[in-house]
């Protein structure tokens, strides 16, 4: 049988046996156009329409084409990347310790970040504080100009707060380890 | 002079190794028997560096048999749990601060695997691991506790590990800082960064026939009555002084106590001190050189830093001269000072190695 919503195109009419999927699937989008009154004054009832004759012009059976642009839109590529940690706040700006994400085997590098130097949001700078983590990016972004140029990024982490559950389940965890601590205590002085 | 010729089954060796970072001392108590105390591991490798070490010498982790975590901080516990996990028959030992309240939920917040990268997370391992293949837990530092007493018999000499911190005081004065640290609901997650004073350092004192060293941690000098080198000064129980001194918290100015020179440790007693390029300053400073080795003509410091850092593309190389100041490494190779005994021998002199980058710092004692 086929679907509901062809034969109720089709008049009432049954489909024929084997119509290809293909070709549901276009009779489907033809049924969204209005009938051309005009054919339908010669006489001539939908069924018996030639095929492409049911297409009207304003029915798009195809995606768009997408617009042809010069070049390829942006690119970043990007240089070097680190992971870093506020350990310490001044007044001129802020030591971090630079973790290296683009190659693991750097040994971890200090620096202090002078704020006349460093480009950080109004919305970054709440989240400053011992402790915090930022990302450090720099690489050479191509614009869709074809503009070439160095670019050098921080975000900081936004991480979530404690929740109660969290705490809740540290205590717990806490309690747990003492209460193994104070077992093992005794057989611990036996074994000397 | 090759680096992997393991002491003989009477010899006790003190290996201390620094890579700019943190600090790693094993000990050979004979027989091929050996006590870690700190890890450290070196920048581009997996493995603590005293396991390096033992692999060098043809042995491994599985004649370790104490292993001690002098405090929390990660630049001292680095690859701890790697090594705990690789000896099961070492007891472990750390600050009795550690077994606080405070503590506890501290380390339960950070569990094993959260990269928190303070030292939290190593503990955290490592007392998961002593739970969950049924170790004992953990044996507490106090002061003047015997953590290992062997007889000399059947072994080649006796030998024995006693800790002389922290104090009441000073686990009192830990604790506080701790409590602040302590995760509360609503406040954001941020990692720990150890910046307070060491105060529940746990210092050392090794017996080994007629030698004594004293391992001085990070313990701290503040003055007063009670703390610090202060309490181990007023309690310590043996006579007999120190033939070799680990030089507490890199050499320092805030760990250096003048006392502990007079009153614990022998004239011109050997010294050895490890660098620290993670702070505000570099440790130790030239001036911290030239104080201490105004009080012992051998005195070695594991290494003259940590090291260049790498060579990078040439335009985030500029972009780091604009942005970033006071640049440096934090952790390079760890440098090896090595010093061995024969502990049945007459005389105490000890015969010292140097490796990779190691170095014997010139007296201003004229």
């Amino acid at each position: 049988m086929p679907p509901k919503f062809l034969t109720t195109f089709l008049g009432g009419q049954q489909a024929e046996e084997g119509a290809d999927t293909g070709c549901n699937i276009v009779r489907t989008m033809i049924q969204d156009a209005p009938p051309p009154a005009e054919r339908f004054n010669e006489g001539l009832s939908p069924s018996t329409m030639p095929f492409d004759w049911k297409i009207t012009p304003n029915v798009e059976l195809v995606p768009p084409t997408p617009r042809v642009t010069k070049g390829h839109g942006s690119t970043l590529q990007i240089r070097q990347l680190w992971e870093c940690t506020v350990t310490e706040l001044r007044s001129e700006g802020f030591v971090a310790t630079l973790s290296d994400k683009t190659k693991l085997d750097s040994p971890d590098e200090q620096g202090l970040f002078e704020f006349e130097n460093i480009e950080i949001s109004e919305d970054d700078h709440r989240l400053l504080s011992p402790g915090s983590v930022f990302y450090w990016m720099m690489g050479t972004e191509r614009t869709r100009a074809g503009q070439v140029k160095n670019v050098s990024s921080v975000e900081f982490r936004r991480s979530p707060a404690w929740t109660r559950s969290a705490v809740a389940q540290a205590s717990a965890q806490a309690a747990s380890l003492k209460e193994w601590f104070e077992q093992s205590e005794h057989l611990n002085s036996s074994q000397g | 002079m090759s680096i992997s010729i393991p002491p003989k089954a009477n010899e006790l060796e003190i290996s201390i190794f620094g890579p700019g970072r943190g600090e790693s001392v094993l000990i050979h108590l004979g027989n091929d028997e050996w006590c870690v105390v700190d890890s450290c591991i070196a920048r581009g490798r997996r493995q603590p560096a005293a396991l390096e070490y033992l692999e060098a010498l043809g042995t491994n982790a599985a004649g370790v048999k104490l292993v001690v975590a002098t405090h929390w901080h990660n630049d001292h516990i680095n690859g701890l749990s790697t090594i705990v996990r690789q000896a099961p028959s070492a007891k472990f030992c750390c600050s009795m601060a550690l077994k606080r309240d405070e503590f506890t939920t501290l380390i339960s917040s950070f569990s094993e695997g959260t990269e928190e990268r303070s030292g939290v997370d190593e503990l955290s391992s490592i007392l998961s691991q002593l739970r969950q293949t049924g170790r004992l837990a953990p044996m507490w530092a106090v002061e003047n506790k015997r953590l290992l007493h062997w007889p000399d018999r059947p072994r080649a000499f006796p030998i024995s590990v006693t800790t002389l911190s922290p104090s009441d005081v000073s686990i009192t004065l830990a604790l506080r800082e701790i409590a602040g640290l302590i995760p509360a609901e609503g406040k954001p997650q941020r990692r720990i960064v150890n910046r307070s004073p060491n105060h529940a350092s746990v210092v050392l004192w090794l017996q080994a026939g007629a030698i004594r060293a004293l391992l001085g941690a990070d313990l701290e000098h503040s003055g007063r009555v009670g703390e610090g080198w202060m309490a181990i000064i007023a309690s310590h129980q043996d006579s007999t002084p120190g033939v070799i001194f680990k030089v507490p918290h890199h050499g320092s100015p805030n760990g250096d106590c003048p006392e502990v020179w007079e009153k614990l440790l022998a004239q011109n007693s050997l010294a050895v001190v490890t660098p620290f390029t993670g702070g505000r300053v570099r440790l130790p400073r030239d001036s911290d050189l030239e104080r201490l080795s105004g009080r012992t003509t051998k005195l070695y410091c594991t290494a003259a830093g940590a090291g260049k850092p790498p060579s990078r593309d040439p335009s985030v190389e500029r972009s780091l001269r604009t942005q970033l100041r006071d640049r440096r490494v934090v952790a390079g190779q760890p440098g090896h000072v090595r010093m061995r005994w024969s502990a049945t021998s007459e005389t105490a002199e000890p015969k010292i190695e140097l490796f990779n980058g190691a170095y014997h710092v010139p007296s201003v004692v004229s």
